[in-house]
């Protein structure tokens, strides 16, 4: 991307960061290692050594700009069913709503947003009726109407992230 | 899908954090009674099967210098969807491009998720895909506020 920021930014935004971690992020989004030792292959593969990587890899999930290193699946090839969904919700009601999704875990992002529709969230779950069952649970609750819109065709998923 | 007890296993492990360590699936194999080459073969071929979509870092859009993430749905008619999904996912600022069943009190059935590093970028990307396209109506779903954001745990 193009867009050119100048020391707007705290600490441990990507402007500070130094080369070595761009193209270490770089490496652990799109060529991560699948090698019984990753990390000694990433720090191979950028000539440097592996205590190096290990210490940088630590200081980006210290100042949060990498949240984990791991598999992300395709919900559907295992089998699990997801679905968008929104709703109006009074204000006063809203830190109760994200209170009771925090403890739902099939709700794993949760917005509020600048509309009339003020409420989105995603629900992936293992089957149709767990969907049901959670959504009628919520608008019981909350004395909501939650409008559920699930894909029905993918153009794109890709959230990697350009470091330049 | 019938998935087989070790993956399923395998699964419930890769998707927590990797450890950082020389030999981040030694333990976690051992305990199974499994090698780390088993594991590691076991991954390449869940990804080859397209069971896991991606392997390696998650990062946090704001924190690595995206600061303006938003939803932008937009009135596409169904016969132009494929048309003008394409051209939207090839936009390298949008991450995610879904045609979604909608309500007729949302007709903006064409989703995107667009990630900016300012205010002023984002209008540009947008006013980039109004021209390019030239569908003119959509609705900009800027987040005010993140009450959660968390990995799906499976099984």
């Amino acid at each position: 991307m193009s867009g050119v920021c100048i020391g707007r930014k705290g600490p441990g935004s990507m402007n500070k960061l130094a080369m070595l971690d761009r193209k270490l992020l770089e490496m652990l989004q799109n060529d991560f290692p699948l090698t019984p030792d990753p990390f000694y292959d990433l720090a191979e593969a950028l000539e440097t050594d592996v205590d190096e990587i290990g210490e940088r890899i630590q200081r980006l999930k210290e100042s949060g700009i990498i949240r984990r290193i791991g598999a992300i699946f395709d919900a559907k090839k295992l089998g699990y069913t997801s679905t968008l969904c929104a709703c109006t919700m009074l204000e006063e009601s809203i830190d109760k709503f994200a209170a009771v999704v925090n403890d739902i875990p099939y709700i794993t992002h949760n917005y509020v947003r600048d509309h009339e529709l003020n409420i989105w969230f995603t629900l992936t779950t293992p089957s149709q009726e767990e969907r049901g069952r959670i959504i009628n649970e919520l608008q019981e609750q909350f004395n909501i109407i939650i409008i559920c819109m699930p894909a029905v065709k993918t153009y794109k998923i890709k959230v990697v992230l350009g470091m330049d | 899908m019938n998935m087989e007890k070790l993956d399923r296993d395998i699964i419930k492990f890769i998707q927590d954090d990797l450890p950082l360590s020389r030999s981040p699936y030694r333990s976690w194999a051992e305990a199974q009674g499994i090698s780390q080459e088993e594991i590691v073969a076991r991954i390449q071929t869940m990804l080859k099967k397209g069971i896991i979509r991606r392997m390696g870092a998650v990062l946090r859009h704001q924190k690595a210098g995206y600061a303006v993430n938003a939803m932008v749905a937009w009135k596409v008619e169904e016969s132009s969807a494929d048309k003008v999904g394409e051209i939207m996912a090839a936009y390298k600022e949008i991450s995610h491009c879904y045609w979604r069943e909608v309500p007729p009190s949302f007709n903006y059935p064409l989703f995107t998720m667009i990630h900016a590093r300012s205010e002023e970028e984002l209008q540009n990307i947008i006013d980039r895909i109004v021209e390019e396209t030239g569908i003119d109506e959509f609705e900009v779903l800027k987040s005010i506020k993140e009450l959660k954001k968390s990995s799906m745990r499976y099984y």
